[in-house]
Parts: structure tokens; sequence; C-alpha cells
């Protein structure tokens, strides 16, 4: 949008330079291109599908854990440290901010 | 285990699993390598130990925009431009010139406005090709200290770039014999005694537009900071590279900033538009301010590096060969009005070429003795 917003009236732009445009462009303003926004919004699901999944496969309720007492691991402590920093890692990206882009 | 003992456990194998990727990530992923990929850092890595080098960084608009003979001539010093693509990051460019720059040297850098108000982020561009197959910028990430190999690993080097590397690894044999290669070609470079021999550009003549610059007037292309959000504010990186700057002045290095080179396209001149005009004379005079403030000298005015649509090449960041050397007039003249003057070296731009072609040749025999 801010690409096309750019050239209002230009009616020369071939079909590879528009592409090049809303590679450029993707979202509608000077937001996107704060300084590491775009690293967070990217973490933010990852972390959130990450501490879900280990509730759900870790979590017992209070019969299971009176019946069958504690029974973590460090087996267990290396699967949640390591999908924690997985997570994390998974979550870096980066940018193709518009100011990055450019060929010079 | 009780949940107390399993929360210390789960946080001390989160530190070691941190620091074994980051380790792997250090010695394996981004190794370091004796030749560099870009024939502008074998200029600068080969040529220490030259008296009162003039070293000129910045993206490629100083490879486009000066000639290093007229600068040689003038100045009686040797001259190298080390600068390549604006995308890379300034603060890694900095850690790496201060591992290769000497007291006396004298370092020159007319950066391109995004340097200005770049952020951490960091381009795809540059992220891949610090752990590519020919591991061509490595050199940026080994310079680096730990902390901020640390804040790269953890904060801006994407996991699938580590992981395609560990999960494909690279011939180390192959890298060599490329290594080889380049170095022959290096050399050949070196004897043609040019303008392209110290890292700068001969061409008159490009086949085609960058697509980019073809489709942005080039105030949008230089000036995107520019134009939508109003006046642009100096970023918080560039501020703490000038930190940076302070340390290698502090080490008796002399640095001196300056405008970036631009031409006009024929379809669009630059600083042209009437709203971005006065943002981008707004924000240079907060340029200028910090850059003072932290005590160095910024060299010219904007207009003096700003060129016809004549001297167009290829991007509106990059000049013929023809303007690159007025250009560098230009900048000379500037440089007198400022009253600076770079004393005399003992070294000349020869001594700069013998240098470079020993440090060659001793690799090769290095590569060699390795072979057998």
């Amino acid at each position: 949008m801010l690409g096309s917003m750019f050239f209002l009236g230009s009616a020369t732009m071939s079909e590879e330079q528009s592409t090049v445009l809303e590679q450029l462009f993707p979202v509608t303003g000077p937001s996107h291109w704060v300084a590491g926004a775009g690293e967070l919004v990217s973490i933010v699901p990852v972390l959130f599908i990450t501490v879900f999944a280990l509730v759900a496969f870790f979590a017992r309720n209070s019969m299971e854990v009176s019946d069958k007492g504690d029974r973590y691991t460090v087996l267990n402590a290396l699967c949640v440290s390591g999908s924690l920093l997985l997570a994390l890692l998974m979550g870096i990206s980066a940018s193709s901010s518009v100011f990055l882009y450019f060929n010079f | 285990m009780r949940p107390s003992s399993f929360l210390c456990c789960c946080v001390l194998l989160f530190g070691a699993l941190a620091a074994l990727y980051a380790v792997l990530v250090d010695q394996w992923v981004i190794p370091e390598r004796p030749t560099p990929v870009p024939y502008t850092q074998y200029l600068l890595q080969s040529t220490v130990g030259v008296a009162g080098r003039v070293v000129i960084e910045s993206g490629s608009n100083s490879k486009y925009g000066i000639d290093v003979p007229t600068l040689v001539r003038h100045w009686q010093r040797p001259v190298v431009i080390v600068a390549n693509q604006a995308s890379y990051p300034l603060k890694h460019k900095l850690f790496n010139l201060k591992n290769h720059l000497e007291p006396g040297d004298t370092l020159i850098l007319p950066l391109e406005w995004h340097y200005y108000v770049e952020g951490r982020d960091l381009a795809e561009v540059y992220t891949t090709r610090v752990a590519d197959e020919n591991l061509s910028l490595e050199f940026y990430f080994n310079a680096l200290p730990i902390l901020d190999k640390l804040e790269f690993v953890f904060t801006q080097f994407p996991f699938s770039s580590a992981l395609s590397v560990l999960l494909e690894p690279r011939s180390y044999a192959e890298l060599d014999d490329a290594d080889v290669r380049r170095i022959d070609r290096f050399l050949r470079q070196l004897k043609n005694f040019d303008n392209a021999s110290f890292g700068g550009n001969l061409k008159e003549t490009s086949d085609s537009i960058d697509v980019v610059a073809a489709a942005m007037k080039c105030d949008q292309y230089v000036h995107t900071l520019a134009i939508p959000a109003g006046k642009a504010v100096l970023s918080d990186v560039f501020l703490s590279n000038l930190e940076l700057l302070r340390v290698l002045a502090d080490d008796g290095v002399s640095v001196y900033f300056m405008w970036p080179a631009v031409a006009d396209r024929e379809e669009s001149a630059c600083y042209a538009l009437a709203q971005s005009r006065v943002h981008i004379e707004a924000f240079a005079a907060d340029v200028v301010e910090a850059v003072t403030a932290s005590g160095f000298r910024f060299v010219g005015d904007i207009e003096e590096s700003h060129f016809g649509s004549q001297c167009f090449l290829d991007t509106y960041y990059h000049l013929t060969h023809s303007c690159a050397v007025k250009r560098t007039q230009a900048m000379l003249r500037a440089f007198e009005r400022e009253g600076i003057s770079l004393p005399r070296s003992a070294a000349s731009q020869e001594t700069l070429v013998e240098r470079s072609t020993e440090f060659g040749m001793a690799l090769k025999r290095r590569y060699a003795a390795e072979r057998l």
C-alpha cells in the first residue's frame, strides 16, 4: 500500500518493479520499521505455543499428584529448558525492512 | 525431584544448552577463515602496518564515489576504500575496523543516510552471508567482542541459518581451494594499480539499473526515512556507534564524516521533493550536531556530494567513475576549506601494494604447507 502510495500516477512501472515494491512494503506504515518490532512479533506466538504444549504434556491433576507423587526428573528439566531455548532461537528472524533491503 | 530443585535444574540446563549453542555457532557455524572473501576486506587486513593509511568506510557509495589515485596524488598517503554494502551494520564494520586500524591512520566515513537511523534489526542479506557456504562475511562476526557475539547469536542470528550449517557441514578442503584461487585474483587486481585495485570502481556505464532504484524516486530511495513519517530521529544505535568511534579516535585514529555521494536520475532528482527537503535539512543539522558533540568533524555539505543525472550509474548512490573523480576533487576542496591537512606518510601507495602482495603470497605458502 505504501509502495503504491509512492507511485500514484505512475503508469510505467513494470511487473518486476511492482513485485519488488510489494516485497518492500508488505504492511502499511512506519510502525513496521521500528527496530526490533518484527523480532518481538515473531517470538510471541512461538513462546505461547511452546508454553501451552509444555503444560499439556506435563500437567497432572490433583489425583495423579496424590497417587504417584512427584516424578520430575532431570530429563523433564532438559525437555523444558531445551524447548524454551529452541522457542527463543526460532523466534529470531532477520529483517527485510525497507532500510535494509537495498543493494547498495 | 522437588519443584524448587526442578526449577534450579531447568535454569542450569538452559544456561548450559545456551552456552553449547553459542560455542557451536562460534566454532562451527561461523569459524574464522584466514582469507576474507571480499577484496575490500583483503585490502584492509593485508595492509595493516602500512604507516599513515587513509581508510574509507561506508556502504557502496564510497566504492562508486571516490577515486583513490586522485586522493593519493594530493595527500601523498596510502589510501584504500574498504566500503561494501550499506545493508551491513555499522557497528560490526566499526569493530572490524578497530582490529585493523592503527595509530596514525585516518578513517573517512561518507555514510549512507540510513546509517543515522538504523536500529538493531539486521538485514537478511547480512545474516545469511555471515554464515553462507563461503563464509563471505565471517570476519564481521569474528571481530565482535564476546558480549556482542552473544547478542548477535541470541537476538539477531536466525536459527535456520545455524541449523542449515549443522545439518550440512562445509567442505573445508573446497573452501581452501577457493581461497587460493581468490588470492590469485586479488594479486592480479593489485597489479593493475588503478582505482579498482584500491577498492574503487572504473565503470562508466551499467547494463542495467537496480530494480528498486528504477521504481523509486531518489528521495524515496535515499531518504525513505524522511518521507512518510516527518523528520527522522538519530537512532540509539548510531549514538552508540559514535562511542565506538571515540574509542578508535582515542587510540590515535583520525576520524572524519562526510555526506554520501548521490546522483540524480533523468526521471528523478535527489534532494528535490519540497516536503522531504525540509526534513532532510533539519535532520542533517541534527546529525552534524551529534557528530560534532562527540568530538568529530563533518567535512563538506550535502550539495557537494550531489551530482546530476549524467553521473548516474545503476542506483542513486552509485556514480560513474568520471564523476567519482569530480566528487573526489570536491572532497579535497572541502578538506582544504575546513583547514584539514593530512600529513604526508613515509609509506606510499606502492608500499601498500607491496605489503598486500606479500600478505597474499604468505597466505598461499601457508595453504601449500597445510596440504603437504
